[in-house]
């Protein structure tokens, strides 16, 4: 992944571990000074979620992965109750501002996904085994059943887990946050 | 947490060295004034105020901690 910075952020960054030597595995200083280097995503969006997680005061370990079209930073810890949040509300903020961070200074945005101590991975399980019983309920009643509200990440799971399903189309309606997710009988879809 | 929005707001802005916090702390709230340069409010708002949302939710998180309830202001 490639991210461009200002000299002083470099240096900031650099000096504050977020990015090291062992991390860059290019640099170019271009003619109008800006920096390019070429840094594993996941190295530097889990340096930068290691520095939140310790000014939160939250005990916890960050790592991260960079894979096509997206970076996932991963959240071990004893007690990560306070970072998830109700709802994992206060999860989804630090991902959202995570999200910023990383991507300030990236050439191509990537979307950045965060999970503290398993808990998206529960919430996927437990949407995607919902979604298909809701879908059969669909098809045996020959109608639409709506779900939600629910956020973007957790509509993305139920459209995904039904977009190879017969018999079965979703959609997102209403606006944020009041969207739902339209589960409809759709005989034309094989 | 002046440090936290410290470093988030910095992070984010175009003028760093023009971001600064200045805490008014009561015994059951906080207030923590953001100011950015003018030309950086916009980057730490975000669009539709997503960023200062998200913001404002991880500093009452941690202001919740203390037994406060905290408010965000941003200012240019």
């Amino acid at each position: 992944m490639k991210y461009s910075f200002f000299p002083q952020d470099f240096k900031e960054k650099v000096s504050r571990g977020e990015l090291s030597e062992e991390m860059i595995e290019e640099k170019i200083v271009s003619p109008e000074g800006e920096v390019l280097v070429e840094v594993d995503g996941g190295l530097y969006a889990a340096a930068i979620a290691q520095k939140l997680l310790n000014l939160l005061t939250v005990e916890g370990k960050a790592k991260g992965e960079e894979l096509t079209d997206e970076i996932r930073v991963n959240i071990a810890g004893e007690d990560l109750g306070s970072l998830i949040g109700a709802q994992g509300r206060t999860l989804q903020a630090f991902q959202q501002v995570l999200s910023a961070m990383v991507n300030r200074r990236a050439v191509v945005n990537k979307r950045v996904l965060v999970d503290a101590g398993g808990y998206w991975a529960r919430r996927e399980e437990y949407l995607a085994s919902l979604a298909k019983k809701v879908a059969m309920k669909a098809i045996k009643e020959k109608r639409e059943i709506s779900l939600g509200p629910f956020s973007a990440r957790e509509r993305r799971i139920i459209h995904l887990a039904l977009q190879e399903m017969p018999g079965v189309s979703t959609e997102s309606v209403g606006e944020e946050p009041q969207r739902f997710v339209v589960v409809r009988f759709n005989p034309a879809k094989k | 947490m002046k440090d936290l929005l410290e470093y988030i707001a910095k992070a984010l802005v175009d003028k760093p060295e023009e971001v600064s916090v200045n805490v008014v702390e009561g015994d059951r709230s906080l207030i923590l004034q953001l100011r950015v340069s003018p030309e950086d409010v916009g980057k730490v708002i975000g669009k539709q105020g997503r960023i200062a949302q998200a913001l404002r939710t991880l500093i009452r998180a941690t202001a919740v901690k203390q037994g406060k309830r905290a408010i965000v202001e941003i200012l240019d």
